[in-house]
Parts: structure tokens; C-alpha cells; sequence
């Protein structure tokens, strides 16, 4: 038997699914942006910061390294370290990334 | 009706009772950003009140994942929902009208629910069918892509499912709300403001269970009991609040979601209001704090016009309208506060959960300065200050240090517990 599959009906009062949400750019920035500043914190460097991303492992900021790509990843870890005084140390498509 | 004045919305509104308030009114700061989700308050909260038969659905306390759990169901979609049916496009606030103290959050332009009542009913709202009240936190370890059917697996079962997008924990008591919506609809008058310290009770004697209040509280938190034929809600624990609980005699003791916190997320308290309703200044009230002079905590949904005094400490990782929606427009100014938190701030945070009894009043001890960095460009520094929790008597029940000390186990410890 297979589930039928039917679109997500706002008016239903008793479809159980989830309250649709604008899938639009930036939805993730917020919270990328939080991840980055969170381990900056902890003393991490951008180096273990783009490991962290790339890592399937920490599903979250994954999450965001699948959606919007590595170069939107390490210009957010650049951005917010230019923010916390420290400057990028890694150049786009280096071999140590 | 009369007019009441609602410092949340910075104006009048209509209410169906002319004003009196509370010389205390019980109020409490959650921290979002800190919570896990553990539901160590909901089981905390069913394992002292609601295990009886008729309770069985009911979690006066409840932690809900937002934006896809809701218990009930979708209640503040629905909500939001009616309120805009009701007045097109008016939930807006005007931001140039602000008054510190009458209106901190700028003006609400938009209709309350008691503004967009239809015809004889005292407040805009919904009575949630037996099928809402049934998934308390649906989608809370789950996600909305894993489609299965009764009876079948993933297609993929290697791969865990995961949300597509940002979430956070939500949690959910009775606001004990200064004009509660539940109280302004009951027909019988048998819920009931305590003049000592502001709590929201239905006298179970009074009740006929018509369920006037389950449909007109925005919150959805008075729960209708099939057994009893009454409506519930959350009492506050007021008689730990009162100062009946044996560990503590004579003293008031916060109620048991709040000190249950695995998260140390919630603090809890009583604030002195002035006869107008008004919070009274009162600057070493961690609460007055937090919410008048920080302005970090703010109400949730306040657009309803209840005045709601549970306040949130917004999760900064969510996009901003969503939380402007949620929590108006002192959303930004709070988040960026606690991003970069002040001295004071960052010593009134530790107060959370550090103790069981009611804090009325703090003072600091400034230590050393041990951290320095820039956050977003600004130079932030951290310093170890002392925080000192005092009772109503101005009597130390709790101190603290912004950094928290460390312990090393000696060496023949090493491995014991």
C-alpha cells in the first residue's frame, strides 16, 4: 500500500502537517550566522570552522553548507570574523580549506 | 465597554471589566536561546497536577517546536489567522510613538481580540476540536520530509530525518495574563484574578464547563475536563507561591516547571505593580530588569491585547519577522542586547534557576575583567562580577559568579564517582 501524498491545505484544522514557510533566500542566515559567531566564542579558528560546515556530522550547519554552498559559507565565516577583529586567513579554493 | 489601558499595545483598548489590578503580579522571563527541549518542566508540571483521570490530554505547561508544533494545533496560526480576517492588514505598529514607561514598544495600530469580537461573544476565538489536542509537540524529532505511511519504512532509512529550516523550543504556560481573555468570557464569572498576586484561577465550584474560556483565551490554555465537566488551567503552583511548600516554609517558591529546568532558562518572580497596572520602578527586580530596563524580554503575541506576563528572550538565529510577528517590534533591540549583553545583564542572566525561592531583588559585586573581543565591530568586554540573589527581606538566598568556578577531581578521584 502506498501513502497518498496530498498538498499542504492551510484551512484543514486537522492535516497533520507542518505550517508552510516562505522558502526564500536568507530563511538560513540568521542561524548560520549564529553558528559562526557561537564557536568564535569557543576560540575556534576559520579552518575548523569550514570543517565544521563541510562535516555531515553536525547536521545543522551541513544543512546550510548543502543549501547555500561553500563560497556563501566561507563569505559568512569572513564577514563575521572581519566583525570580531579577526581577518580571514584561508583564500578561496586553497588546498588547506 | 470600558476602556483599559495596555502598556504592551501603548493605548487603550476595550475590555469588558473597568481596570483593577493586583498589588503583586506573578511574572517570569523564559530564555529560548537556552532551551533544549527536554520537557523536564511539562513532565514536572503532569507529574503535580494533572495525572488524574479527565487530564489525561491536558499539559498546562507544554514546550512546542516552533514554526511546526502547536498544541493545540496550529493555535496561533489560527489565531493570527482570525485577527487578520477580521481587520485586514491592521496588525502593525507605529514605532515613533513610544513612551518608556506607557508604550515601549510603540503603538498597536491593529484590533485585539476583544476589538475584533463578533456580536455577542467578549473576545475573537476558536473552541480547538478533540483532534488538536492530541500531538502536544508534533514534528518536535521528526521532520515534515520524512513521508511514510502506517506500516512502512523510509526509503532511505540510512539517513536520518532532519528539518529543512531553523527551529526553536517554545514554551507554554498560562500567561496569567493582566486582562485575560478566558476571564472576560465566562459566563458564570468563575475565573477569578487574585488580588495578592495577579494569578488567573477558575473557581471549580462556579465552572459549568461551557467552555466560554477555552474558546476565547488566545493561548489556549484553559482545558476543558470530560470527566469532571469543568475547565482547568494552570494555577501557577500558587501555594508554593504562597509560601506553603515544606522544604521552604513561610517562604515563596517558584512553581515547579520553573525550577525543574534542566536549561536553567526561567526565572520567575512577583512584580510590584502600581494601582494603574503599571509595572512600579523597582531597578534590582531581576525581572523589572529585564524587561523595563534591558528591554531583552519581550511578551508573546502582544498584537492580542491580553497583556500576557510570561516574557521571552527571543532565539537570535531565526529570521526576523517571523519573530516580530511573534514577540512585536522590540524584537530587534532585544536581540542585539543579548548578542553583546551589558555588564548588568550578563550577571542577572546567571540568576536563572539558581535557586527555588522567589528572588525579589539583586545586587552585583564587580570582580576583574577576564575576556575581551569585538562583536559585530564593538569592543565587549566580560567581567566576573558577583550576582546576589535576595529574598523579600532583602536577605541573601543565592549567590553566583559570572564565571562559574572549576573543580578538579585529585588524582586518587580520578575515576570514582
Amino acid at each position: 500500500m502506498r501513502a497518498i501524498s496530498k498538498p499542504f491545505a492551510p484551512d484543514d484544522p486537522l492535516t497533520l502537517v507542518g505550517v508552510a514557510l516562505p522558502d526564500s533566500d536568507g530563511a538560513l542566515e540568521e542561524m548560520a550566522r549564529t553558528f559562526v559567531q557561537e564557536y568564535l566564542l569557543q576560540g575556534w579558528d576559520e579552518r575548523r570552522l569550514l570543517a565544521l560546515f563541510r562535516n555531515p556530522f553536525y547536521r545543522a550547519p551541513h544543512l546550510v553548507y548543502r543549501v547555500c554552498g561553500e563560497e556563501y559559507v566561507r563569505r559568512l565565516i569572513a564577514e563575521v570574523l572581519a566583525g570580531w577583529g579577526q581577518q580571514p586567513a584561508l583564500q578561496e579554493g586553497s588546498d588547506d580549506a | 465597554m470600558p476602556d483599559v489601558y495596555n502598556w504592551h499595545l501603548g493605548r487603550p483598548m476595550t475590555y469588558r471589566f473597568a481596570e483593577r489590578h493586583p498589588r503583586f503580579q506573578f511574572a517570569a522571563v523564559f530564555n529560548i536561546n537556552r532551551c533544549i527541549g527536554c520537557q523536564t518542566c511539562t513532565m514536572a508540571c503532569k507529574s503535580t497536577w494533572t495525572f488524574s483521570r479527565g487530564q489525561e490530554y491536558m499539559w498546562w505547561n507544554n514546550v512546542e517546536s516552533k514554526p511546526y508544533g502547536g498544541y493545540p494545533q496550529f493555535w496561533d496560526v489560527r489565531l493570527l489567522q482570525l485577527l487578520e480576517r477580521a481587520n485586514p492588514g491592521g496588525q502593525t505598529w507605529d514605532a515613533r510613538k513610544r513612551d518608556p514607561v506607557r508604550a515601549p514598544y510603540g503603538t498597536y495600530q491593529g484590533k485585539t481580540v476583544f476589538e475584533a469580537a463578533p456580536a455577542g461573544a467578549e473576545a475573537l476565538g476558536y473552541l480547538p476540536a478533540d483532534e488538536e489536542w492530541r500531538a502536544p509537540n508534533i514534528y518536535e524529532d521528526t521532520s515534515t520530509s520524512y513521508a511514510t505511511g502506517p506500516g512502512t519504512f523510509h526509503p532511505t532509512g540510512e539517513q536520518l530525518p532532519e528539518h529543512h529550516t531553523w527551529f526553536f523550543h517554545l514554551q507554554r504556560i498560562c500567561n496569567h495574563c493582566s486582562y485575560p481573555a478566558c476571564l472576560a468570557a465566562c459566563p458564570r464569572n468563575a475565573i477569578y484574578k487574585r488580588p495578592e498576586d495577579g494569578i488567573v484561577l477558575i473557581d471549580q465550584k462556579r465552572c459549568r464547563g461551557y467552555k466560554k474560556c477555552v474558546e476565547a483565551c488566545p493561548y489556549k490554555k484553559p482545558m476543558f475536563n470530560m470527566y469532571t465537566r469543568v475547565s482547568e488551567k494552570c494555577i501557577g503552583c500558587y501555594p508554593r507561591v504562597e509560601g506553603r511548600e515544606p522544604l521552604f516554609p513561610g517562604a515563596p517558591v517558584e512553581p515547579r516547571c520553573m525550577v525543574a529546568c534542566v536549561g536553567k532558562i526561567r526565572l520567575q518572580g512577583l512584580v510590584r505593580l502600581n494601582p494603574d497596572g503599571s509595572w512600579a520602578e523597582d531597578r534590582q527586580h531581576p525581572l523589572y530588569y529585564l524587561v523595563r530596563v534591558a528591554r531583552v524580554a519581550l511578551p508573546l503575541y502582544p498584537q492580542f491585547g491580553t497583556q500576557p506576563n510570561v516574557y521571552y528572550i527571543p532565539p537570535r538565529w531565526v529570521p526576523r519577522p517571523y519573530l516580530r510577528q511573534m514577540f512585536g517590534p522590540g524584537v530587534d533591540e532585544a536581540v542585539e542586547t543579548y548578542m553583546a549583553p551589558p555588564r548588568e545583564l550578563l550577571a542577572v542572566l546567571q540568576l536563572f534557576r539558581s535557586t527555588q525561592r522567589i528572588v525579589f531583588s539583586y545586587r552585583i559585586e564587580e570582580g576583574p575583567k577576564v575576556f575581551e573581543t569585538r562583536i559585530n565591530g564593538r569592543k565587549w568586554e566580560m567581567f566576573n562580577d558577583t550576582v546576589i540573589g535576595l529574598d523579600r527581606a532583602g536577605k541573601e538566598i543565592v549567590r553566583l559568579s559570572v564565571q562559574e568556578p572549576v573543580y578538579t577531581r585529585p588524582r586518587q578521584h580520578l575515576n570514582s564517582i
